[in-house]
């Protein structure tokens, strides 16, 4: 077989079978709403916040992880966490800044 | 049919629009599934879930190229993730169902030698590598530019020049 032939042949060659897919296919997409670009639009910023969030999560946990694993004095990490949260070095404020009870406790 | 006044129209929610896309390229489409994946695969499931994905990325159309190569692009994909799929435990080309040629041209022994020749040529395509041949089937299909087989490829127009290539003499090889 020459190239021309073989090129030719692909040419000609065609699905033996029928087809006819327009029945299923509006079957399935008149039950999918279409997605359009506001839509899409609202996805991304959804997914973005989403990674935002996780981010900010993951940022504090290792900052409090860093606070563990460092040799500080028990008063050296109040400090640190009051200042940060803004409060001053008070149990029950601590507490009410959304720190578990028993993480205060074991700060005192 | 104005294809962009029916996209627009099916946009707007029109849905029952989107059947004149679908008479109008299902049989294109089932011809290139057939000539990329093979008998392997089941054509009408694979024409079928092109248009599910077209309808889907419909929104994504930006208008700038011409919707049979958007159409073209998403069959590429379909059908190459279906390729990958099915090669993991079967590779059927063996049991090719030989494809039918126009026949009003020849006598009939000329058709069966036609026929037999078919036949080898779509084993042969079928032992090619899938890259090289979605190359020289686009190649040979609507006879496309390579920059049309660059677009629905997504890759550069060297590339497809250089698969083409390629896909020719090991074809070449193989039915010499």
């Amino acid at each position: 077989m020459t190239e021309t032939d073989i090129l030719q042949q692909l040419r000609d060659m065609r699905y033996p079978g029928t087809i006819d897919v327009v029945a299923p296919v509006m079957q399935q997409v008149r039950n999918k709403p279409l997605l359009t670009p506001q839509f899409n639009k609202l996805q991304r910023i959804k997914r973005f916040s989403t990674a935002v969030a996780a981010c900010l999560i993951l940022a504090v946990g290792i900052n409090v992880t860093l606070l563990f694993t460092h040799n500080y004095d028990e008063a050296q990490i109040s400090n640190m966490i009051a200042e940060v949260y803004n409060y001053h070095a008070d149990y029950d404020n601590m507490a009410e800044a959304g720190f578990g009870v028993g993480i205060v406790e074991s700060l005192y | 049919m104005n294809e962009e006044e029916v996209i627009r129209d099916i946009l707007a929610g029109n849905v029952n629009r989107y059947e004149e896309i679908v008479k109008e390229y299902q049989t294109i489409v089932a011809n290139l599934c057939f000539k990329i994946g093979g008998a392997g695969i089941d054509i009408a499931e694979m024409t079928q879930q092109v248009f599910v994905e077209l309808y889907m990325a419909l929104p994504r159309f930006q208008f700038k190229s011409k919707l049979s190569t958007f159409i073209y692009r998403i069959t590429v994909n379909v059908v190459c993730k279906e390729i990958k799929r099915l090669s993991r435990w079967v590779t059927p080309t063996e049991d090719i169902v030989p494809p039918e040629v126009p026949s009003s041209d020849f006598n009939a022994e000329q058709q069966i030698i036609r026929q037999e020749q078919a036949k080898q040529l779509h084993q042969a395509l079928g032992r090619l590598h899938p890259e090289q041949r979605t190359a020289l089937v686009l190649y040979t299909f609507n006879d496309f530019s390579y920059n049309d087989i660059a677009d629905v490829m997504q890759c550069s127009t060297a590339k497809v020049e250089s698969l083409i290539f390629r896909a020719r003499k090991n074809l070449k090889k193989m039915l010499s």
